[in-house]
């Protein structure tokens, strides 16, 4: 996705919407599978572990489901999706481990219980393991789902300005622990 | 961040290994960080997870939602007013404990207490009067309880009854001497010093009055040397020849016991 701020061009996504809130159930199923890979990288992202990211994904689309007739079409689908993505998978990886400990995370992450065919840099995985998950949730924007500042900004409800900032943050804390992990 | 540090960054995110050398030969001292940045972003963007091969099947969920967090201005409001409510019940507090506690109101006595609570006792000084006025003669303190007024009116009244009606009215303590006799009298008193009654009724009645301190009294029945009659004075123990009686003396009357009043 180009990070330019572009006019956004027709939202082809409205159709799907318009559809299934006129009856047809089939529409929501092709946002779902349109959209499935994307959340899913999301909800990976802040929640780390496979399993719950997969279940994330059910809730995050379920949640969508159900006020997709309150949907504001003042701005995109996609953008609304990522903010319901990111908020249920925030409030997820508080909830489901509160006081999980930052060596159990990374034992499961050493254990390679992780996709198949992922890179598995140890001192990344290490590294987002120590973070929480506001600033996973940022990185996991810009630098995962390639979003500009201003629709990580849109994804979580703030200013491009504090966007910028907690992009800025969460990138010296994520080098820091970078650093410790490679040496 | 100053622009070097942001160029860098941008040049890490895009990833492009040309920009990356050029900006290190510009900038040779910041070429180690450079590096550095473009391999963390690097390693960042590539630990993204595999997409998954099959896209399950969708299955509804019932998710509970949080409650929706009340505007700040909320929160500011209750904040405030609940610092305005401590506020205002420390002040009630404080005030409240700094109030003199009230005196406690006893009921008037019916009788007088047996040893009232003197007076304040203070010098006057010419300080406390304008000038040329002459300060008024300082009244005498009744410290001394037969100094205390009494107000009797009794008419054929037992002796004893009227001792303990003083000694109701000043606390005085009034003991009395052996062989008085218990006599009625009548008597009249507006405010008047105990003990100036008592010497009033003494005389009436025959008795004389002694001060024993400032709260008590001894009345001693009164004895006239000259009305006893001759035989009293003589010692029981020393006989003696019966005097000659002098038919005159026995007319004047002085053979018996005083006659009250006179």
């Amino acid at each position: 996705m180009d990070r330019a701020a572009n006019p956004a061009p027709f939202d082809d996504d409205l159709v799907f919407v318009e559809r299934y809130l006129a009856g047809d159930a089939d529409a929501f199923n092709t946002l779902y599978q349109r959209y499935y890979d994307r959340v899913y990288q999301i909800a990976a992202g802040v929640l780390l572990r496979p399993d719950d990211a997969a279940d994330a994904v059910q809730e995050i689309f379920s949640l969508v489901l159900r006020h997709l007739p309150r949907f504001d079409r003042r701005a995109r689908f996609s953008t609304w999706l990522y903010r319901v993505a990111v908020n249920r998978s925030i409030q997820q990886a508080r909830s489901l481990r509160p006081r999980q400990k930052e060596e159990e995370l990374q034992e499961d992450l050493a254990d390679r219980r992780i996709e198949p065919g992922h890179s598995g840099d140890p001192a990344v995985a290490s590294a987002m393991a120590k973070l929480n998950p506001d600033d996973r949730a940022v990185l996991t924007l810009f630098y995962w789902e390639e979003l500009s500042l201003n629709e990580v900004a849109d994804s979580l409800s703030c200013s491009p300005n504090a966007a910028k900032t907690r992009l800025f943050r969460a990138r010296e804390r994520f080098r820091k622990h970078y650093e410790e992990a490679s040496r | 961040m100053n622009s070097n540090d942001e160029l860098m960054w941008l040049i890490a995110e895009e990833g492009d290994p040309s920009a990356m050398d050029a900006f290190c030969k510009r900038h040779p001292e910041m070429a180690r960080e450079m590096q550095r940045r473009f391999s963390m972003v690097r390693d960042l963007k590539g630990h993204r997870p595999a997409s998954k091969p099959a896209v399950p099947q969708f299955q509804v969920r019932e998710v509970s939602e949080p409650v929706a967090p009340m505007p700040r201005w909320v929160w500011v409001t209750g904040a405030t007013a609940a610092l305005f409510a401590v506020g205002y019940a420390s002040y009630l507090g404080v005030s409240k404990s700094l109030m003199p506690a009230p005196t406690k109101q006893t009921p008037v006595a019916q009788q007088p207490v047996a040893n009232p609570p003197e007076p304040e006792k203070r010098i006057l000084s010419g300080n406390d009067f304008p000038q040329n006025i002459v300060p008024p003669a300082p009244k005498p303190e009744p410290d001394d309880l037969w100094r205390k007024p009494v107000t009797l009116n009794v008419d054929q009244t037992s002796l004893i009854a009227v001792f303990n009606e003083i000694t109701a009215q000043t606390a005085l303590n009034i003991e009395l001497g052996p062989n008085l006799v218990d006599s009625p009298v009548s008597y009249r008193a507006q405010a008047k010093p105990a003990l100036e009654v008592l010497k009033e009724l003494g005389t009436m009645v025959g008795f004389t009055v002694f001060e024993q301190g400032k709260n008590s009294v001894l009345i001693i029945p009164a004895v006239d040397p000259n009305t006893l009659p001759p035989e009293e004075e003589q010692t029981p123990e020393e006989p003696t020849e019966p005097p000659i009686k002098d038919p005159s003396e026995t007319a004047n009357g002085m053979n018996g016991v005083p006659i009250p009043g006179e």
